[in-house]
C-alpha cells in the first residue's frame, strides 16, 4: 500500500510538526496541557455548584472531557488547514498527500498520550481507585485517533476549494463544545428526542463516555466500542476515497 | 540498471479562473465539474517520448508551460486532456530543497529532504556521511537550516538528491542556486544517471547546461512545442528567435 520511504516521510514530518509547535515559547510542549487545565479552571469555577454537585469526582469527569476534546479539535483544525500550511509540499512534491494529514494526526496524538497520562495520574491523586478497566481508555484513544483521521482527511480535501471550511468548522467545533458533555451530565439533556439522538451519534460523546466509565466507575462499553469502531472504519474509507478523487487537483487550488 | 520512459500524448493543461461565488458552487467545481470562469491553456497537444538515458533540456521563456508540463508528467496536475505514461519509479525535483524547514537542523532535513525524495531512513542513515562530506557541511550539522546560505541550503539538497532511485526524473531549474564549481560537480551525477538509463527532462534557462549535459532539447512557446530534438539544431533556432 505504501512503500517504506513514504512510510518514513511520515515519520519524518509527524517529528517536525511536532518539534515545531510551540517551539519558540517559554513553556513549549507544556501549553499542549496549560489549555485544557486552564479552561478546567474557568468552568469548574462556574459549574461546580451546578453540574458539578450532582457529578462525583467533577473535575476529573471535565478533564477527561476536555483532554478528548482539545485533541479533536487542535488534530482535527490542523488538519483542515494542512494542504495550505505546507503549500510547498502539497504543490512541489510528489507523494500521497494524505501523509501531510496523517502527520498532523500522529504529531498530535503524542501530546493526547501525555495528556491522558497526566489525567490519570491526576485522577488518583483525587481518590479514584485505579483498576484494569483503565485500560479501556487505550481502545478509546485508538478510536478517536482514527475518528480525528478521518475527519482530517475529509476538511483537508474539501479546504483547497473554499476557505469558507475553516470559519464553518470553528463554528461547527464551537457546537461540537456545547452539544458534547463535557462539562455537564448527559442528563442535562433531558428526555429530548433531538438531544438525544444527537448525543447517541456524537462520536467525540462516546469516546468521552467509555473513557469516563472506566476511569470514574471502572465499567466496560464493549458494544459502543464496536459499534463506533464499524463507523469510524466507514468514516476513514468514504473519507480516504473522496481525499484521493480530489488528490490530483489540489496541486493548482492550494 | 534502469529502464525509465515517459509517453506524452497529445498532453493538454487547462487553467480556469473561476469565478464561484459561493461555497458549494466551489465545493462542486472541486469534483470537476466545469464552472465559469476564464479559461487558460498552459500545455497545448503536446506528444513526446523520453526513452532510457536520455536527458532532455526543456528550454522556453518564461510563462511558456515549462513547470506546468513537469507538473502534468509528474502527476501533481491532472491533464485536461491526453495521457501521461511514466514508466518506472518517478522523482520529480521542483527545484532543490523543496519541504525543507528553516528551524530544524541540517541533520533532520537531509532526512525530511531524503524521505520526500523517495529514499528510506536505513538509506540515508548509510549515506549521512557521503551527503555532509560533499555538501562541505561537517561544521553545521546540528545548526539550524536558516543559518545557511542559499548556496549550501543548495549543495546539501543536491547531494541528498545524488542519491535518488528512481527510473525517471523530472527537474525544475534545479541548478538556479549553484556556483560553477557545483555546477562542474553535479555534472557527474548526469553523466551517472545517463549511464544508468534514467529517463530525465530538465526544465533550464541555461542554455550552456542543455548544451553541455543534454541529448536532446524541447523548446516550448505558449504551450506548444517549437523544436525537439538534437540540442545543437534546437538550440541555434531558439538563439535565433532571442536575436532576431
Amino acid at each position: 500500500m505504501y512503500q517504506r520511504s513514504q512510510i518514513d516521510l511520515l515519520r519524518e514530518l509527524a517529528i517536525a510538526q511536532y518539534k515545531l509547535k510551540d517551539q519558540s515559547t517559554v513553556f513549549g510542549f507544556l501549553w499542549s496541557f496549560l489549555h485544557p487545565l486552564a479552561l478546567l479552571l474557568v468552568l469548574f469555577v462556574f459549574f461546580n455548584g451546578g453540574f458539578g454537585g450532582q457529578i462525583e469526582h467533577y473535575p476529573i469527569y471535565m478533564l477527561l472531557g476536555l483532554v478528548h476534546y482539545t485533541h479533536f479539535a487542535n488534530t482535527t483544525g490542523a488538519a483542515l488547514r494542512t494542504l495550505r500550511d505546507m503549500r510547498e509540499l502539497t504543490a512541489e512534491a510528489v507523494f500521497p498527500k494524505e501523509l501531510l494529514v496523517f502527520a498532523n494526526v500522529v504529531s498530535g496524538s503524542i501530546e493526547f498520550v501525555i495528556s491522558m497520562a497526566i489525567c490519570l495520574g491526576l485522577a488518583a491523586a483525587a481518590g479514584v481507585p485505579p483498576s484494569a478497566a483503565w485500560l479501556w481508555v487505550l481502545p478509546a484513544m485508538a478510536l478517536q485517533l482514527l475518528l480525528a483521521a478521518w475527519v482530517g482527511l475529509g476538511l483537508a480535501s474539501l479546504y483547497p476549494f473554499a476557505g469558507d471550511i475553516d470559519h464553518i468548522y470553528q463554528i461547527v467545533l464551537r457546537m461540537l463544545f456545547f452539544g458534547t458533555p463535557i462539562f455537564y451530565d448527559s442528563k442535562f439533556l433531558g428526555n429530548s428526542p433531538l438531544a438525544q439522538t444527537a448525543l447517541e451519534i456524537n462520536p467525540l460523546a462516546q469516546m468521552i463516555g467509555i473513557s469516563r466509565d472506566a476511569v470514574l466507575h471502572g465499567e466496560l462499553r464493549p458494544g459502543v466500542l464496536a459499534v463506533f469502531t464499524a463507523v469510524n472504519l466507514a468514516g476513514g474509507v468514504v473519507a480516504l476515497w473522496l481525499f484521493k478523487k480530489l488528490e490530483p487537483r489540489f496541486a493548482e487550488n492550494v | 540498471m534502469s529502464s525509465g520512459r515517459i509517453l506524452a500524448t497529445s498532453l493538454s493543461k487547462e487553467f480556469v479562473e473561476r469565478s464561484d461565488s459561493t461555497v458549494l458552487q466551489r465545493l462542486v467545481g472541486a469534483f470537476g465539474v466545469r464552472g465559469s470562469g476564464r479559461q487558460r491553456l498552459a500545455v497545448c497537444d503536446v506528444s513526446f517520448e523520453v526513452g532510457p538515458g536520455e536527458i532532455v533540456g526543456l528550454i522556453g521563456y518564461n510563462g511558456a508551460g515549462k513547470t506546468t508540463l513537469l507538473k502534468t508528467l509528474s502527476g501533481l496536475y491532472a491533464p485536461t486532456a491526453g495521457s501521461v505514461e511514466i514508466t518506472g519509479r518517478l522523482v520529480f525535483l521542483a527545484g532543490l530543497g523543496i519541504g525543507m524547514i528553516p528551524n530544524l537542523s541540517v541533520k533532520q532535513n537531509a532526512y525530511i529532504y531524503g524521505t520526500i525524495c523517495g529514499l528510506t531512513r536505513r538509506r540515508i542513515e548509510q549515506v549521512f556521511d557521503q551527503v555532509i562530506e560533499w555538501a562541505e557541511l561537517s561544521s553545521y550539522v546540528s545548526a539550524p537550516l536558516r543559518t545557511l546560505s542559499q548556496g549550501m541550503k543548495a549543495r546539501l539538497a543536491f547531494a541528498v538528491a545524488q542519491h535518488i532511485e528512481a527510473d525517471v526524473i523530472l527537474l525544475d531549474e534545479a541548478f538556479a542556486a549553484g556556483d560553477r564549481r557545483f555546477r562542474i560537480r553535479s555534472d557527474d551525477f548526469f553523466e551517472r544517471s545517463r549511464r544508468q538509463g534514467r529517463a530525465m527532462i530538465v526544465s533550464t534557462h541555461s542554455l550552456e547546461f542543455v548544451e553541455r549535459t543534454c541529448t536532446r532539447a524541447l523548446w516550448l512557446r505558449k504551450g506548444e512545442i517549437v523544436a525537439d530534438g538534437a540540442p545543437e539544431l534546437v538550440l541555434a533556432r531558439y538563439l535565433e528567435e532571442q536575436n532576431g
